[in-house]
């Protein structure tokens, strides 16, 4: 027979091989989080039991077996340590898994391998919950379905029933998954904790800004975060995203307080709050990026100096904010702050001093000096994301020599001129704007769009935003990172999505991932309660009624149509009495195969234990008269009989 | 699928037969089953098995009268049937019937003959009378074929096809006597079949015939005989699924071989038994790769009872 393809019939899935395909495709995007050696190792023994499959040849020896399964937990160990957590413990899950394949010949051996592929299949989700891989997984449940029906009740020649069996048997049990994915109660933290010393540096905002970090970041098309606004979002160009703010500079690079207080200063909201939702990507820091003077603060968040929202933990993994902030507003500052705002490392730039005293002498009032700086950048500076390599007097460099950068830069020298100038200033970094995805309506805001700006403290205003960058390339505000450069140096990735088909391709897969993170992976404990109590508000607060209530209507929803889509009617009295001493002497030796008549069955298993052969034979007797005949009679002593029958446990 | 012991005074026509063919008992009795089920027997196998044998045995033991019909490629429906001949004496036409008016024909290697041939016997097997002349003859009761048929591999011969073939309720194959039974056949303990004694008579086995047609047949075991058509249907292994015909023959099968078995209801043993004689024919696996024999098996196993 043909592996896979034959002529004239079509193709044909090998019977001898398709219980092998559900475990390689639960396994396989392992290899994307596995080293390359598993990998490997994986596909190698499953390519050995494929081959032996193949071929009909037997399978290894017993104790080679052993000696792989021993090799296999020491690798394992040897490689990742103690079996902790997912990091070791998937790896060893999925290679014993392969290994097991290699004893794995009879239908019962079948089962149990294709049972422990949904074990391999659902690990998956300790690494990636994406919607692709969702997709992928339900694909690859279906193929381990199909493959345990095609071992029911007796292996067989063709595979595709079994597909068919497995599809419906999963849409069966759809309104129960449904069910209890809406009305399961959920914890508000996960089940197990995963070991978390693991985290991937991923691209993202730090608390220090040294040259370059934003170069970097901004070559980055990852999502940050989606925001979506209860009314119309207000124009992108007054969206800045607070994160951290760094009032520390010594010569080089920018950093934030290391432990930084509070808010203890007044802020007032001088317009209508707007109200909008975040959803962060995981970014292990705790950094909430809200806009302006948040109103109110959401629940585990808390408002530090310089107007950062943090959230009581880093954010490992996607979180939903609902958020109210004002964006226009008054902001105080306590002296210390002011203090440390002037501060300025001595020995540095000497030039930008210059000028910064030369401006003081010159304009004399705050304002006005800034109005002067920003008139300053606007004159001959160039923005571009390849500039050239500063050294040690790097703002001097900047502002004197060189007149080239991005949006660090401009901040970091604003901000340095501000305090030579004795003017409070501090660099704040966030992300700018964002785009609107226009078939969900959610904002997008990317790490390109990281963003640093500046602040200076003014004794009238409060604290007010200067951004000298929009001074250099209005176009980087208003049209986002790709108008602002010249075409020659956008990054490959970033240039491409100006083909609109591609741009609208991405929207929409990016709609459908939102989605999927809103409503699935984002339906927590709040949300279940907030359904809760639109359902009927008496449930709210009652979560495990309402669950049982809904597993009770799942269950009996999956019997009915269990019931209704069996072939046959419930086997009569006469067939369950006869299972029921099936099951007693299977327990004590002889087993009846599905195909194997009563009669047959009786003469073989007398042969087997001749010490019940009367018994066995009187019983399958009355069976057959009470349910072929049909006698009545023998109906009710087959049921005599059968309660009677306890065999005992034979000397072989 | 053992077989048990028969009921009286049918062991006794089984042993007879048994005495005469050599080794042979499971066949015998497949024969008899399908006398009883008022079907007629296809006997497929190679010359000199004991074809012939088999057909004498059992219809003398059964006290029923006998014809042999050798098929050969130049015989005519007249040399089957019978023909009209014209009698100066009475000034008219006489009949003279065939050797088909008997009660057992044997149409030894019917492949050999022409279609034509063929058909003129298997018009008359279906219908149990034979129309010729415009007048209607009954044949007589019971009527039972035994045909033998030649392998197809080997020369000179026409293939009945499938249309005839379902004509037959059961085909079996008889295949080499196994050691000890080719031993005593060599060592001349053979008896000839014409000097058996008759056990029944043609009255009894007509009876019988009326008996067996009683046989209870359960729920449960319809579904059973559904379960295996329709697998035959589903699967992607054969050309064709079986018949109602078929599933019919199968049923009247089952009932004569539990009947046989001294049982008035039929248990799904007696399907097992009866199904690859009776579906082997009907059955071609659509790879041609394994006989209809095989492919019967394979239902069976594939198949579970409810």
């Amino acid at each position: 027979m043909a592996e896979t393809m034959t002529g004239g019939a079509g193709w044909r899935l090998d019977a001898r091989l398709f219980w092998l395909l559900p475990p390689l495709l639960a396994g396989l995007p392992h290899a994307s989080h596995f080293p390359p050696w598993l990998s490997a190792l994986c596909a190698g023994l499953w390519l050995w039991r494929a081959a032996l499959a193949a071929a009909d040849r037997p399978l290894p020896v017993r104790w080679l077996r052993v000696v792989l399964a021993l090799a296999a937990v020491a690798l394992v160990f040897s490689q990742f340590g103690l079996f902790l957590g997912r990091q070791a413990g998937v790896p060893l899950l999925v290679l014993l898994v392969f290994v097991k394949l290699l004893e794995t010949e009879t239908p019962r051996q079948k089962r149990l391998a294709l049972l422990l592929s949904y074990f391999v299949a659902l690990s998956l989700f300790l690494f990636n919950q994406s919607l692709p891989i969702t997709a992928y997984l339900l694909a690859v449940a279906w193929l381990i379905t199909a493959a345990l029906a095609q071992l029911q009740p007796l292996p067989s020649p063709d595979p595709r029933p079994g597909l068919i069996t497995a599809a419906r048997l999963m849409l069966a049990g759809l309104p129960l998954a449904v069910a209890l994915f809406l009305f399961f109660p959920r914890l508000d933290r996960p089940l197990w904790l995963l070991p978390s010393g693991e985290r991937v540096a991923r691209a993202g905002l730090s608390d220090t800004m040294r040259p370059g970090d934003f170069g970097r970041l901004i070559l980055s098309g990852e999502i940050a975060f989606r925001a979506s606004f209860a009314g119309t979002p207000p124009d992108s160009r007054e969206l800045y995203w607070r994160g951290p703010v760094l009032t520390r500079f010594d010569g080089r690079a920018w950093s934030a307080p290391p432990n930084p207080r509070p808010m203890g200063v007044a802020a007032d909201g001088l317009d209508a709050p707007l109200r909008y939702s975040l959803t962060l990507e995981p970014h292990q820091r705790a950094w909430v990026f809200s806009l302006g003077l948040p109103a109110a603060l959401p629940p585990q968040t808390r408002l530090l100096e310089g107007l950062q929202l943090v959230a009581e933990a880093p954010i490992t993994q996607r979180r939903r904010f609902e958020l109210t902030s004002h964006p226009r507003y008054r902001l105080g500052a306590d002296p210390a702050e002011l203090a440390e705002a002037l501060r300025l490392p001595e020995g540095y730039n000497p030039r930008a001093r210059d000028l910064a005293e030369r401006w003081r002498a010159e304009a004399g009032q705050p304002g006005r000096l800034a109005e002067r700086a920003l008139a300053h950048f606007r004159q001959a500076f160039t923005y571009t994301l390849a500039p050239p390599t500063l050294g040690l007097h790097s703002v001097d460099e900047f502002l004197f020599d060189t007149r080239r950068g991005f949006c660090e830069h401009y901040a970091s020298s604003f901000v340095f001129l501000m305090r030579a100038a004795g003017i409070p200033a501090r660099v704040v970094t966030g992300y700018l704007g964002g785009e609107a995805n226009p078939i969900d309506g959610h904002l997008v805001v990317r790490q390109s769009d990281a963003h640093a700006w500046a602040e200076i403290w003014l004794a009238e205003e409060g604290w007010v935003r200067m951004d000298p960058t929009a001074s250099v390339s209005p176009l980087r505000l208003e049209r986002g990172l790709t108008a602002a450069l010249p075409a020659v140096e956008l990054p490959a990735g970033l240039t491409r999505l100006h083909a609109p088909w591609l741009r609208d391709l991405r929207h929409a897969w990016e709609a459908m991932n939102n989605g999927w993170n809103q409503w699935v992976l984002g339906y927590n404990l709040d949300r279940q309660l907030r359904l809760l109590a639109r359902l009927s508000p008496a449930l709210a607060d009652r979560a495990w009624l309402a669950a049982g209530a809904a597993l009770l209507v799942g269950l009996a929803l999956m019997t009915l149509l269990a019931w209704r889509g069996l072939p046959r009617a419930a086997p009569d009295p006469a067939a369950r009495l006869y299972a029921r001493f099936l099951a007693r002497l299977a327990r004590v030796g002889p087993r009846c195969e599905a195909t194997e008549g009563a009669a047959d069955f009786a003469r073989r298993a007398g042969q087997q234990r001749p010490d019940l052969a009367a018994e066995i034979e009187r019983v399958s007797a009355l069976y057959l008269r009470a349910r072929y005949a049909p006698d009545p009679a023998a109906l009710a002593e087959l049921g005599r009989a059968v309660a009677r029958f306890r065999p005992r446990r034979g000397p072989r | 699928m053992t077989d048990t012991a028969a009921r009286p005074p049918y062991d006794r026509v089984l042993a007879q037969v048994d005495g005469v063919v050599l080794g042979k008992s499971r066949q015998a009795r497949l024969a008899l089953t399908c006398l009883l089920a008022r079907g007629h027997l296809l006997i497929e196998d190679l010359p000199g098995v004991g074809k012939t044998t088999l057909a004498h045995a059992l219809a003398h033991t059964l006290g029923l009268e006998f014809t042999r019909i050798q098929f050969t490629s130049d015989l005519l429906p007249g040399d089957i049937l019978g023909f009209s001949v014209y009698e100066q004496a009475s000034g008219g036409f006489r009949f003279h019937p065939g050797p088909v008016f008997s009660q057992v024909v044997l149409a030894d290697e019917i492949n050999r003959a022409t279609p034509k041939a063929q058909s003129a016997l298997l018009e008359a097997m279906e219908e149990g009378q034979v129309s010729l002349e415009g007048v209607t003859r009954r044949l007589p009761e019971p009527f039972f074929v035994l045909a033998t048929q030649n392998p197809y591999t080997q020369a000179g011969v026409y293939p009945l096809p499938e249309s005839q073939l379902d004509r037959f309720l059961m085909r079996v194959t008889l295949g080499y006597p196994d050691a000890r039974a080719e031993r005593a056949l060599l060592a001349g303990e053979n008896r000839r079949a014409q000097t058996l004694e008759a056990v029944l008579s043609a009255a009894d086995l007509l009876a019988a015939q009326g008996v067996v047609e009683q046989v209870a047949l359960a729920a449960p075991l319809l579904d059973y005989l559904q379960a295996l058509i329709a697998h035959t249907r589903q699967s992607q292994r054969f050309l064709h699924g079986l018949s109602p015909r078929a599933g019919l023959g199968i049923t009247r099968a089952a009932r004569a071989w539990a009947w046989l078995a001294g049982r008035d209801y039929v248990i799904p043993e007696d399907v097992q038994a009866v199904f690859q004689a009776v579906a082997g024919h009907r059955l071609q696996d659509a790879e041609g790769l394994i006989g209809g024999d095989a492919a019967a098996q394979s239902v069976l196993a594939a198949v579970a009872i409810p």
